[in-house]
């Protein structure tokens, strides 16, 4: 495996000020970036010599055939800025971009990206000396448009690539045989996506900066969002790389800062909210787009809305099972009588009122879109001792938690949840959350529902630090200038109903679209510190 | 001043840099063709090929995905009288074998995908191939590959799927309009007929194994049977018998031995195995580790699971002494230490115990249509024709056979005589049970017959197919999904 990437960067700068009241700064700019990425696999089988093993890969007696891969992009950019202040209180930048990505097709390779801010510094005017309690204010505006390439190269060229190979048998033995093929589905029409942003914002202080507030209002129109998208198989493939659709991002972010205390305890905070609408303005596909994990990009609903059967609860007689809609090969006509619902199975819910449970009585089941997320700190500090807590949390998003969908499989071949497993439905212990256990696989196998669709909203200690800073009367006999012993915590205590491991998993992370999934990752770890800093 | 000057030199060296960026920003990869450089040579049009056949029996990906690997298979025998599945972790196939199969199952998505998959491949080829220059001869032959190809694998599709997109462009459109059967099979008769031009054999270790010209017949034969077209089924049948191309093993046996691959009763068969190393592992077949019970595991026998087992009314099925029930099942282990211990039947027909004692991944070939197939079809098209001698001949050469128990011919097993048409059907029929097992052939049979909702409850008690729901398979809800225009079948 080898890369390289290189990036050549031309700027010109020009700086001028005229009479202490308007200044310029202007950059022109080229540059150019390239990647590059080859690896190379080798396979062999059957090693003899149990000191080296695969340590000598020409040991092996079946070699198998190496295989590499070649792949490559480039990005060329022109640029330019101006920036012009004027008496340092109205303070403008205009700045333009041309973009030009190898990985789009013929044509579409170039994207113009420019952006305009203008803030002015409140405080610098007359008016506002004799205003005492405000000690400073800056209100900030800005738009732009910012691009997106961020796929794999050659998606809009159709390459031919060895792929496939087999035998003819005969007397003769074994006639190798290779294929060569496309390899990807072949979008001619592959271009940036772009997002167009407003951000207005305000920064102001208060009191000597006692307290200090920064809140931002920002409004993002994503255009054409590159997206791996599931396409019908008889296309030959089953993903292509598509601009998708549209996306609507907006919200606010507010941050806090306020010093409480001075003196001999001093207590500072700070609290930072984000709360986030985002919506899919348009899809330019014909149908939804479900993917992977029950997730589902449908126009007007938000990015990571989760789309399956409605559990309702558990049947709690053969009756109520016989009466009442049910999964296809369940119903009393089912083809296999093993399989008819019974008392204990789980009841999901007739969305269509047809009599039946088929793929179109699946809903929208929540969004892993939060109302808010926020995070507070607290610095405490007494005469040499100094305690931090850092609080984070989440509130209204939803996570599938995909753990469960194999951990409450009642197949009779799996392990299941103790606790659902101990707490079955039985008629001597009847409940409407876990089913009866099964020996075999029945129908309701692998169901994608709100069983396992949960609130993940959550507050979480992130971490909490205390310290004891030994006075520096002390340690100058001993030549040392600084000396603090501190322990602390990551992760130490957590409210949650989320009943998987972790409520901040996200089996997905490098994913846009496929968020609010935990499909059985390794839990964020509680550390316990104890440590010293020394100074000499 | 000075500054200026060097700004400017500075600003033209940009310039001119930016100049060359067109060549700059085009993809051009070396390891791999763009397809506007291919599809020009000799090469380019066997390696098109070859990509179809590749389809055939595992992917590159690793997968069992192959159209032969085994689900196909799997499924024919699993949705009949035939197969049960005792794979642990494969609700879909527990459906398939319940008919409990809904439009979400893994093994009808992946049959839907790996088939159209193929047929994709082999519209490319059959677009661009004609306009290649190259050797005439072998130009055509390997265009009519490809349209044999094509036809086999939609007339699988149809069968199973009913109303299906008929996708023949090199680039169709994302979600093509699916047509009636009868429109897919003109195209499979069309691109069969197509194919029947193709050379009658290949030398062993040069492309036997390709398709053939019996191959084309022979399929085409049996389209002619599914659709009850009973006169052009049985001349397409008289046509193979007559070329003597073909020929039934003496012994049941030695038509699934290693060294019986590419011999005279295979017509038509796709290959597994990683020709010892020269290919990756995965090629090989997974016939052994699929249907071999876990305790031969007594006898040096790796990796045997019995994911899929025969029905206890197939085994008894058998005349206890037709040699097709030893060659077939296994119920008996031999102990290291002597003890011989009875288990319920396994398939074991595709094992050659001889050449690979191991089991585990298997180098035998899945025969898609062997011999056997065509007296069979011509015996049962010559009885729907009147033609009751004609009729009897052939379903007793097949028969003949399993008298044979390896050196001598026995007194059991007898030929059929004087059945009426009626039972002649049925008998027939049957005779296709006992002669295909895990050939991928039951299901269709059945279907065929109209015979799954009376047949099927006798191999699995309580388990009752209903029509015409089970006389299709579901279109996968994927699909449906991301295709607006699919219809799904009726009763799913």
């Amino acid at each position: 495996m080898q890369g390289l990437t290189w990036l050549n960067e031309n700027t010109l700068t020009y700086n001028r000020q005229w009479k202490e009241k308007h200044a310029v700064t202007a950059l022109l700019g080229f540059t150019t970036q390239e990647f590059r990425n080859e690896s190379l696999f080798v396979y062999a089988f059957d090693f003899p010599d149990s000191r080296t093993g695969y340590h000598s890969i020409a040991a092996g007696l079946k070699p198998q055939k190496p295989f590499n891969s070649e792949s490559k992009w480039s990005l060329v950019s022109y640029l330019g800025r101006i920036n012009y202040s004027l008496l340092d209180k109205y303070l403008f930048t205009a700045t333009g971009r041309i973009d030009g990505s190898s990985k789009f097709a013929d044509g579409k390779k170039y994207g113009f990206f420019p952006s305009g801010a203008v803030a002015w510094k409140v405080m610098k005017e007359d008016f506002m000396q004799e205003v005492n309690f405000i000690s400073d204010l800056k209100v900030r505006g800005s738009y732009g448009i910012i691009g997106n390439q961020a796929i794999p190269p050659y998606q809009s060229l159709a390459l031919i690539g060895p792929f496939g190979e087999g035998v003819f048998n005969s007397s003769n033995g074994p006639e190798v045989y290779t294929g060569l093929q496309p390899l990807t589905y072949v979008n001619k029409n592959l271009k940036w996506e772009s997002t167009k942003q407003l951000d207005i914002g305000i920064d102001v202080s208060f009191l000597r900066n006692r307290l200090t507030i920064t809140a931002d209002y920002y409004l993002k129109k994503t255009f054409d969002l590159l997206l791996s998208t599931p396409i019908p198989t008889t296309s030959g493939f089953s993903s292509t790389v598509l601009n998708v659709g549209n996306i609507l991002n907006k919200g606010f972010d507010f941050d806090i800062r306020s010093i409480n205390t001075t003196g001999e305890f001093k207590w500072n905070s700070s609290l930072n909210i984000s709360i986030n609408k985002n919506k899919i303005t348009n899809l330019n596909t014909e149908t939804d787009i479900l993917l992977l994990g029950g997730s589902l990009l449908r126009k007007g609903e938000s990015i990571g809305t989760f789309y399956g059967y409605v559990f309702d609860g558990i049947f709690q007689s053969d009756q109520e099972a016989a009466s009442s809609p049910v999964l296809s090969g369940q119903e009393a006509g089912s083809s296999n009588p093993a399989s008819i619902a019974r008392a204990g199975d789980r009841k999901y819910r007739d969305i269509n009122h047809d009599g039946h449970i088929k793929e179109d009585d699946r809903t929208l089941l929540g969004t892993a879109q939060p109302d808010f997320t926020f995070g507070f700190n607290n610095f405490f500090s007494y005469k040499n001792i100094e305690l931090s807590l850092f609080f984070q949390g989440s509130q209204g998003n939803k996570m599938a938690n995909f753990n469960n969908l194999d951990l409450l499989n009642f197949t009779g071949q799996n392990n299941v949840l103790a606790e659902a497993g101990l707490n079955r439905w039985t008629p001597a212990n009847p409940g409407s959350k876990y089913p009866r256990a099964l020996s075999s696989g029945g129908i309701d196998v692998g169901i994608f529902s709100s069983a396992i669709v949960e609130d993940a909203s959550y507050v979480r200690l992130k971490n909490v630090t205390l310290a004891y800073r030994i006075l520096p009367g002390i340690l100058n006999k001993v030549k040392i200038k600084s000396l603090r012993i501190f322990a602390g915590a990551t992760n130490l205590w957590t409210h949650t109903n989320y009943t998987g491991y972790d409520p901040e998993a996200n089996t997905y992370g490098q994913s846009t679209t496929l968020i609010g999934i935990d499909a059985g990752g390794y839990p964020q770890a509680r550390t316990y510190t104890v440590g010293v800093n020394a100074g000499f | 001043m000075k500054t200026y000057y060097q700004s400017a030199i500075i600003f033209s060296i940009i310039i001119l840099f930016g100049s060359s960026c067109k060549k700059f920003l085009k993809e051009e990869p070396k390891n791999l063709v763009a397809i506007t450089n291919f599809y020009q040579t000799e090469n380019d049009a066997v390696s098109a090929v070859n990509a179809i056949y590749a389809y055939l029996n595992s992917t590159s990906s690793g997968s069992t995905a192959g159209v032969y690997h085994s689900t196909f298979w799997a499924m024919a025998g699993l949705a009949s009288d035939e197969m049960y599945n005792e794979a642990i972790f494969s609700p879909d196939l527990d459906q398939v074998s319940n008919f409990t199969h809904g439009p979400i199952n893994a093994s009808i998505e992946e049959t839907w995908a790996i088939h159209y998959k193929a047929i994709t491949i082999a519209n490319i080829a059959i677009a661009r191939i004609p306009a290649i220059q190259m050797d005439a001869t072998l130009r055509t032959r390997l265009l009519n590959e490809a349209h044999f190809l094509r036809g086999l694998l939609y007339f699988n599709m149809v069968r199973m799927f009913g109303n299906i997109p008929l996708v023949l462009d090199e680039n169709p459109p994302l979600t093509p309009e699916p047509v009636p059967p009868n429109a897919v099979y003109e195209q499979v008769k069309n691109d069969l007929i197509a194919a029947e031009a193709l050379p009658d054999s290949y030398v062993a270790g040069a492309g036997r194994g390709r398709a053939t010209k019996g191959a084309a017949k022979a399929i085409l034969a049996k389209v002619y049977l599914t659709l009850e077209m009973w006169q052009e089924c049985s001349d397409k049948c008289k046509e193979i018998i007559n070329s003597n191309q073909y020929a039934l093993w003496e012994d049941f046996a030695n038509a699934f031995k290693i060294s019986s691959r590419g011999g005279k009763e295979a017509i038509f068969s796709v290959g597994f195995g990683d020709a010892g190393g020269a290919i990756i592992f995965w090629e090989v077949g997974q016939f052994n580790v699929r249907l071999l019970p876990p305790q031969l595991s007594a006898e040096g026998v790796e990796n045997a699971q019995g994911w899929q087992l025969p029905t206890l009314n197939l085994y008894n099925g058998y005349d206890a002494a037709d040699r097709r029930r030893k060659v077939t099942f296994i119920t008996e282990i031999h102990n290291a230490n002597g003890s011989t211990t009875t288990i319920k039947p396994y398939i074991q027909k595709y094992w050659d115990r001889e050449a690979e004692p191991k089991g585990n991944g298997s180098t035998n070939d899945f025969p898609v249509i062997r011999y056997a197939d065509v007296l069979l079809m011509y015996a049962e098209a010559s009885n729907e024709l009147d033609n009751s001698t004609e009729a009897h001949k052939y379903i007793n050469i097949v028969r003949k056979r399993a008298r044979f128990d390896g050196t001598v011919d026995r007194n059991t097993v007898p030929d059929y005589v004087n059945l009426n048409k009626e039972a002649f059907r049925d008998t027939v029929l049957n005779e296709r049970r006992l002669e295909f097992v895990a050939e991928g052939q039951r299901w269709f049979d059945l279907v065929r017959k109209n015979k799954l909702e009376k047949l099927v409850p006798r191999a699995k008690p309580g388990i009752t197919p209903t029509a015409p729901k089970h006389y299709l398979f579901p279109i996968p809800q994927r699909e449906l999904g991301l295709n607006p225009k699919l219809v799904q079948n009726t009763g799913y």
